[in-house]
């Protein structure tokens, strides 16, 4: 996240609480607001590091998962959008990165959008000028050094016949979609709220895994399909990873 | 070739080069050229703690290295042979697909591969700052405590330093007419003639036309160009190497399959390799009718670059 930014603040969702109790008595016209992410399968809680059932015949385990958003806003009643944040990293094993949080104006809102992965100024930023610990660092692990740009997604994992992940004939999968064509604008989520001095709003973001390789943009088979990394012959599994990717979050 | 970490540095390079790219934030200074060439020979950089950049880009090879592929982080090889380290400062792409825009961009490739260096930043960063002379020669160089920002600033300052000319052929190009063996002048000749054109893509005084042309069958394991542009017609293509110092920089091609000068120029008489009507190869690679002196002729001004 740009340290310069207007009013982005970045913090654990504990330490969230008591810092902006602080920021408030300096700036009483900003509410607290943090979204955070969890795994889900069909509405139920899934983790990282255990098996998921994506069908009935294979699940996967998920050992890293990393995304960014970018362009966060919220949405005002008369569909007037206020940007909080212009990107951010969520990373599903790093405790520290799951849960972001913003202060946002006083006011009534109605929604939650942002794109998914990084505009194409943000793409093309140089990550040795970024402190390492701004996600735009190449310390972030999202950078990609050969193409100089920004993977938007990176998961990685196993996968095999139910009940079986963990064993030596695991297949690998690994989804690095990247790419200014993948960018992901505009994702939408209703949610109604007010943002108030001494009102603290938590949304989380659910990703259920299953539409990853069930999504709207066609099936992906975790077996055969289980590379992206923007190759020239990848093109069109990208486009339907992240496509499905963007498909798989709610509220 | 000159090392700019050698000595007191200051540039030195012929008239006809031009002016060097310089990034208006990283300007070359010695303390910067010092702390990069150290950095550049420190093995620290790597996850293993045992290979350096210099591991692959051997001095004593025009800072190429001599296997086809280089071996990495647990004896991992990636797919393409090292590429010779000279008058990078003249160039504006980087990578053999030509991906990456600036040196201090570049040195993140290897630093991270996971078949090179297998390395993170942060990992880096704790070493060199629990090191206390690199505390120092970062503060000399950058004012600062080292940090990704001085790290790959020092390494590409360091890189721009490495200087190839003054070869028999430029000698002669300046005039020394005595610079070239005959063998040599007759394979010059051979080289600009229109019916080899090595010239027309090893051109101006780098030897190179800084494009992309496919030799080679398309490999499914590396995409060449098409990596970078995503256009199914650039598989198979990679960037045409510079010839200066080509003696000390065997083997040769993108995936160092060629051991000697000797079966590069046979490769290139014989006509390529055949490829196919969707991936074809360059028009003017077909076979020539060159006698066996002709071909050493050719060798001796190879060398001679």
């Amino acid at each position: 996240m740009n340290s310069r930014l207007l009013i982005g603040v970045i913090l654990s969702s504990s330490v969230f609480l008591v810092a902006s109790d602080c920021e408030k008595r300096e700036t009483p016209d900003l509410g607290g607001f943090s979204v955070g992410i969890e795994l889900v399968k069909q509405g139920e809680p899934a983790f990282a590091g255990e098996a998921i059932p994506i069908d009935d015949a294979t699940e996967v385990r998920i050992d890293e998962l990393r995304f960014y958003l970018s362009h966060i806003r919220l949405m005002r009643p008369d569909s007037s959008l206020i940007e909080i944040v212009d990107y951010i990293l969520y990373n599903l094993t790093k405790s520290g990165d799951l849960r972001h949080g913003f202060e946002v104006p006083d006011g009534s809102y109605i929604g939650l959008v942002f794109n998914l992965g990084l505009d194409s100024a943000q793409n093309a930023q140089n990550p040795t000028v970024f402190p390492s610990d701004d996600d735009l660092s190449a310390a972030a692990g999202m950078y990609w050094t050969w193409a100089t740009q920004y993977r938007f997604v990176l998961t990685e994992g196993k996968s095999n016949n139910l009940g079986q992940t963990g064993q030596p004939n695991d297949g690998g999968f690994a989804y690095h979609p990247g790419g200014n064509h993948l960018y992901q604008e505009d994702l939408f989520f209703p949610y109604d709220f007010n943002a108030a001095p001494n009102l603290n709003t938590s949304l989380t973001l659910k990703i259920d895994v299953q539409q990853w390789f069930y999504g709207p943009a066609g099936s992906i088979d975790v077996r055969t399909e289980n590379a992206v990394h923007d190759a020239v012959g990848q093109q069109e599994l990208a486009l339907r990873f992240i496509q499905n990717f963007a498909a798989s979050l709610s509220l | 070739m000159l090392d700019g970490g050698d000595a007191e540095w200051a540039w030195k390079y012929p008239e006809r080069f031009g002016p060097p790219h310089i990034p208006e934030d990283n300007p070359l200074t010695p303390e910067k050229i010092a702390l990069g060439r150290r950095l550049f020979f420190d093995p620290l950089l790597s996850r293993n703690q045992n290979l350096a950049c210099a591991g692959c880009h051997l001095p004593e090879h025009g800072f190429a290295d001599t296997a086809a592929l280089s071996l990495g982080f647990h004896g991992r090889s990636g797919e393409r042979n090292a590429p010779a380290l000279m008058n990078l400062a003249w160039r504006t792409r980087f990578n053999l697909d030509g991906g990456v825009r600036s040196i201090e961009l570049q040195v993140l490739v290897p630093l991270l591969d996971s078949t090179e260096m297998a390395s993170t930043t942060p990992w880096v960063i704790d070493r060199l700052r629990a090191d206390r002379d690199y505390v120092d020669l970062f503060q000399k160089a950058f004012g600062r405590l080292p940090d990704e920002f001085g790290l790959v600033r020092a390494l590409a300052a360091y890189e721009r330093t490495l200087i190839h000319f003054g070869s028999p052929n430029d000698r002669f190009e300046e005039g020394d007419s005595s610079a070239l063996s005959p063998s040599a002048r007759r394979g010059r000749q051979l080289f600009y003639q229109s019916e080899a054109q090595c010239g027309s893509c090893h051109s101006g005084v780098f030897l190179t036309d800084q494009g992309y042309h496919r030799l080679l069958p398309a490999d499914s394991r590396d995409d060449g160009r098409a990596r970078i542009t995503l256009d199914p017609a650039d598989r198979g293509k990679f960037h045409t190497p510079s010839l200066r110092n080509v003696k000390n920089t065997a083997p040769y091609f993108h995936n160092g399959q060629f051991k000697t000068l000797r079966e590069v120029v046979d490769f290139y008489t014989a006509g390529g390799v055949p490829l196919p009507d969707s991936l074809p190869g360059d028009p003017r690679i077909r076979p020539l009718p060159w006698s066996e002196q002709d071909k050493e002729d050719l060798i001796a001004f190879l060398e001679a670059l």
